[in-house]
């Protein structure tokens, strides 16, 4: 596991490749000032890539530094920064991609929380799909056994009662799924435990300075590459 | 420039938006329900084309920075049902978005275009009349508009190489990169949860957006907003109502469309629920529903491939497939005469994944999370036959009826063995579908085992689809189809249905393109015969139920009081006077059969606004009133002389349900904050602490407010309304029984069909509580007329209906009740419903006995109701044939 490689594309924010942007990779180092891994130039498409091994990071000194804390400053072709983007570790690869949005927009830290009620808007659909099972039931079992129906309408109320069962496992099955999986910090949780690359920006958008880099990092390299 | 309408308060937004704050009533020149795939080619093409647009959209507007990548938060806002949309047995989840921009929001920006086979079939076997070239131009066109590029390879993603290397392994022939409506992907991997980065080129970004910002464009876009109402007469579309539902699901405000063309995109499932609702192609509209089912089948490695890293969708093995390039590889698996399925790379986010992941049991489902980072997935997308069906239940909600059939479940079962041993052959350790009593095998020789699950244990197979189509079939027999070849509804001049719905047979590839192609034919095929057929009819410009000064009764508080505010009264407390005789009789009191309006002027009908809680206290004492007024003449003495004689307009105020009876005074005045107003004070304790303050409208309508104490402006405890003409729903039961004293028998025939029931009270009807069907049935004397009923949603039976003199009367056949029918017109019937016992009113809502009326000729009560008719017998059928 000596060799590294970065690489990536970078738009505007009116979805256009930017070529000619200079990038600069980093590892950083919380004592002696950051590594310079290497640096590249985005070709027309805005892509790039930067290769390094582990001599670019890990010092004769640096006996804890397996695997580099990586982070990318980009700067336009005049060498002004255009943002950097946060660390990474990473044990082979890493993909970036990357939407320059100029200047940012503006956060508002008391825009609206439009998921708020959610909750709500999913309780009631449960509760919707729930009354198949019992309100709906119950009246087509009330109309079997009441009301005259002619032969083919009986018929589909029957199947529809027969297969009550088999619906009420399908419906414990998605609340036990649900259940499982309720917590809205899921993603959050199964990052460290499965290693899972979650939502790439913040919860609430509006509300925060962020930069539109998405960060995919990879521990080995692809078998059928 | 057109502007986006919708309820709720969003933080800045990229087109122009603004939150609508009281009922509304258009007129324009096309209405189109739906802004999914087909909804907003219609809008921007029809606005384009200099057409006035109104545009419908169930679900909110949301843009690029709403979409934050977390799918509890993202899933109810762009799903439809959250996400909770199932068939029948609630084993088969069916993806659709409910948002504006419909679907294209949440897929995964798959584009293909409409195979040839089937163009061929749509076209030589179902008289689908689209051209060649119509097809070549707008599909050209819709390319153009969204963007469509091929995928780059080094935008394939490890899992899209897994199905590209695992096709090669097999020597696949015909597999290759997706073309899809993205540019310059950011590849995030959460397309099904809204595209961030405004890479996706979805109809939001794309029609929507072009539709509104043309600085003459004449749209209007309402989002928020529930149509559940077409309104025909003699073969015509006159208007659509809906109502604006907040999030908790509540009614709001009302629009009601006038338009010349009415256009229902709702998608296939609702499309067909909007039709059948309404009575219309009640004989075809739901039948034929095709799912495309799919499964997604996991391959778990020993190697990292982050699957959820990219492009979900990037390829495609087409093989198999209606599109396919060659028969070799079909001929290759034994599979020359089978069906048609792709199979398609596709990873979905971790909550998406687990669902995918249920067949297994919850211990189970941990570990095989773990694993998240090493499987590759891919799906089986089947074209299945039109096998299924959307219909109406008892409770009116769209049942979706649909089972794998034999076919499509061997269809299904050829993807497995395919697809498992490319996984096999490229290493895996094991492979996982979602059968509940097989979900994992990890040798390749155990495929057949899978598949003797999927084709033998098929109710333990849980499918997903993300392409639900057909129902509403183009055909030339209305027998069998709802609309022609120019998607209008065969029977209705003016209303057209074009969405996935109107496909005749399942079209085998992801479907947005073919949906928009149509459209756009479609679009160019109404502007062709605009001049001809549509912009000479004439708009009816309808209130229909919506809050207006003329009908304060179907208003919100909020805009009755601001209406209140905002005039001054227009006649004097002399308007007020009703008639002498202060009970209905032919001198003052009238029912107009051509408006449905009643006048009566024995007393002023008052009326709350709409939004009031009646189960309030307060309320539900003064659930409804009214106000009677007389001129006393008595003599003034004056300084000067006794010769004068002055009117006092005197009145009655009584709330329906309690023996209260208040005198009051009205008295023509001017108010600091009112204006010129008609004042009442009360004479006797302890009403004489209460004023209201009253500005009579016109000749039949008076806006009132309610105060304790002195009058100040944003101090009334009531607000309210009085009319002594208004429509038949706010009818007394007074006025039930004058109606229908003048009402005749109708006949038998008239009567068969569905109808729903609604109670009349003083102050309200109820909402719908009981469900009649009549029909024939032969018994040895000749035919009955039967009744089978429903009660409330608890109590069903069935009754018997004979004719008497003047009236129609139906037994139960345990004989505790009786009704007696007359008839208002064709489509409603008045009734009272006797009862001998208290027991057979038990199923009546809670405020129920209020509803009671006391008949003095027979000394006993009954419940006085309307009838509506709501279809023929068909919609009451869960069948396809």
């Amino acid at each position: 596991m000596d060799s590294f490689s970065l690489y990536g594309k970078i738009i505007s924010k009116d979805n256009v490749p930017l070529g000619g942007m200079n990038i600069q990779a980093f590892d950083q180092d919380s004592i002696d000032p950051d590594d310079l891994l290497g640096q590249s130039t985005t070709d027309s498409n805005g892509i790039f890539k930067i290769d390094f091994d582990k001599s670019k990071f890990s010092k004769a000194w640096e006996l804890l530094e397996g695997t580099p804390d990586v982070y990318l400053v980009i700067n336009d072709s005049h060498r002004n920064q255009l943002l950097k983007t946060k660390v990474m570790q990473t044990r082979k690869e890493i993909d970036y991609h990357v939407k320059n949005n100029g200047e940012h927009d503006t956060p508002d830290p008391n825009a609206k929380d439009i998921y708020a009620g959610n909750a709500r808007r999913l309780i009631t659909m449960l509760r919707d799909v729930g009354n198949i099972l019992s309100k709906e039931n119950q009246i087509n079992l009330n109309m079997l056994q009441n009301a005259n129906l002619s032969e083919d309408i009986k018929k589909d109320i029957q199947n529809f009662v027969n297969d009550n069962e088999d619906r009420s496992n399908n419906f414990k099955q998605i609340i036990a799924v649900l259940a499982s999986l309720s917590d809205t910090v899921l993603e959050e949780l199964h990052i460290d435990d499965i290693g899972y690359d979650g939502p790439q920006v913040p919860r609430y958008p509006r509300r925060e300075q962020y930069n539109k880099v998405i960060i995919w990092p990879k521990n080995e390299v692809f078998k059928w590459a | 420039m057109g502007i986006i309408y919708g309820i709720e308060e969003l933080p800045q937004r990229n087109e122009n938006y603004k939150v609508i704050i009281t009922d509304i009533v258009e007129e324009t020149d096309i209405c189109i329900v739906g802004s999914g795939a087909a909804g907003a080619v219609l809008a921007k093409e029809l606005v384009e084309s200099g057409k006035r647009v109104v545009l419908l959209e169930k679900g909110g507007y949301y843009e690029g920075k709403d979409m934050n990548q977390r799918e509890a938060d993202m899933m109810p806002l762009l799903w439809k049902n959250a996400g909770f949309n199932f068939n029948d047995s609630l084993r088969i989840a069916i993806a659709q978005g409910c948002c504006l921009g419909g679907s294209t929001i949440i897929n995964d920006a798959v584009c293909f275009d409409t195979p040839p086979r089937v163009r061929e079939e749509w076209s030589n076997k179902y008289g689908v009349d689209f051209s060649n070239d119509e097809w070549t131009n707008h599909l050209k066109r819709v390319n153009e508009t969204l963007h469509v590029t091929e995928v780059e390879d080094n935008e394939l993603n490890r899992n899209n190489m897994m199905l590209r290397e695992g096709a090669r392994k097999l020597g696949l022939r015909d597999h290759r990169k997706n073309s899809r409506n993205c540019v310059n992907c950011m590849q995030c991997g959460f397309c099904h949860i809204g595209c961030h980065y405004e890479t996706k080129q979805n109809v939001l970004v794309t029609y929507i957006h072009q539709a509104l910002k043309n600085p003459d464009s004449q749209i209007r876009i309402y989002c928020n907003c529930n149509v559940t109402k077409i309104v025909y007469r003699n073969g015509r579309v006159e208007g659509v109502d809906g109502d604006f539902v907040d999030i908790d699901g509540n009614k709001k405000y009302r629009i009601r469309v006038n338009a010349k063309v009415f256009i229902i995109s709702a998608g296939a499932i609702a499309s067909s629920k909007l039709l059948l609702t309404n009575g219309i192609a009640q004989d075809t509209a739901g039948k034929g529903l095709c799912l495309h089912p799919g499964i997604q089948v996991l391959g778990d490695f020993d190697y990292e491939i982050k699957g959820n890293e990219g492009i979900p969708m990037a390829y495609t093995v087409h093989d198999f497939g209606v599109d396919r390039k060659t028969d070799e590889t079909r001929k290759e698996y034994n599979f020359d005469s089978g069906g048609e399925f792709l199979i398609e790379s596709i990873f979905i986010p971790l909550f998406q994944f687990s669902i995918a992941l249920s067949a297994s049991s919850i211990i189970e489902h941990r570990k095989l999370i773990e694993r998240f980072n090493n499987y590759a997935m891919a799906g089986i997308v089947v074209r299945d036959g039109n096998i299924g069906k959307v219909s109406l239940t008892a409770t009116g909600r769209a049942s979706v009826t649909y089972e794998a059939g034999e076919n499509e479940l061997k269809v299904l079962a050829k993807g497995v063995e395919v697809l498992g041993k490319m996984w096999f052959r490229l290493g895996a350790r094991r492979i996982i579908i979602p059968h509940r009593n097989l979900s994992v095998i990890d040798r390749e020789d155990d495929i057949p085992k899978l598949i003797d699950k999927i084709l033998h244990d098929p109710k333990n197979l849980l499918l997903g689809s993300a392409h639900p189509q057909s129902g509403n079939r183009i055909g030339a027999d209305a027998a069998d189809s709802v609309v022609d070849s120019n998607c209008r509804v065969h029977g209705l001049g003016n209303l057209f249905v074009c969405d996935a719905s109107v496909f005749p047979t399942a079209v085998g590839v992801n479907p947005q393109l073919s949906v928009m192609t149509i459209a756009s034919i479609i679009a160019s095929r109404i502007q062709r015969d605009w001049d001809a057929q549509y912009g000479p009819l004439n708009l009816g410009k309808q209130l229909d139920k919506v809050c207006e000064i003329s009908q304060p009764m179907y208003c919100l508080r909020d805009n009755l009081s601001q209406m209140f505010d905002s005039v001054d009264t227009q006649f004097g407390a002399q308007t007020l006077i009703n008639s002498v005789n202060d009970k209905a009789d032919e001198s003052n009191w009238k029912f107009d059969a051509e408006t449905l309006m009643i006048t009566n002027n024995s007393h002023w009908k008052g009326i709350f606004p709409r939004d009031i809680d009646l189960r309030n206290t307060l309320t539900l004492y003064f659930g409804g009133f009214w106000k009677r007024f007389s001129d006393s003449k008595k003599p003034t003495i004056s300084s000067t002389s006794v010769s004068s004689l002055s009117s006092d307009i005197t009145g009655i105020t009584h709330p329906f349900e309690v023996p209260v009876f208040a005198v009051n005074t009205a008295l023509d005045t001017r108010l600091d904050g009112f204006g010129r107003v008609v004042l009442l004070k009360y004479r006797d304790p302890p009403y004489n602490m209460f004023y209201d303050v009253l500005k009579i409208v016109d000749e039949n309508t008076v806006l009132g407010k309610a105060f304790f104490t002195n009058p100040q402006p944003g101090r009334e405890i009531l607000t309210f309304s009085m009319s002594r003409r208004y429509p038949l729903e706010y009818m007394t039961e007074e006025d039930h029984e004058m109606l229908y004293s003048k009402m005749k028998k109708p006949s038998m025939e008239s009567m068969i069909g569905v109808w729903e029931g609604q109670l009349v009270s003083d102050s309200t009807w109820t909402d719908p509580v009981f469900r009649f069907r009549f029909y024939f049935e032969n018994n040895t004397t000749g035919r009955i007329l039967k009744n089978d009923y429903l009660f409330n949603n608890t109590l069903a039976g069935t009754a018997t209906v004979e004719e008497k003199e003047d009236h129609l009367e139906m037994h139960d056949e345990t004989k505790i009740f009786h009704d007696e029918l007359r008839q208002i017109d064709g489509n409603m019937v008045i009734g009272k419903y006797y009862s001998e016992t208290k027991f057979a009113l038990g199923w009546l809502p809670s405020e129920g006995l209020s509803f009671l009326h006391l008949d003095t000729q027979r000394s006993t009560i009954y419940l006085p109701y309307i009838l509506k008719k709501i279809g023929n017998e068909s919609i009451f059928r869960n069948r396809f044939g």
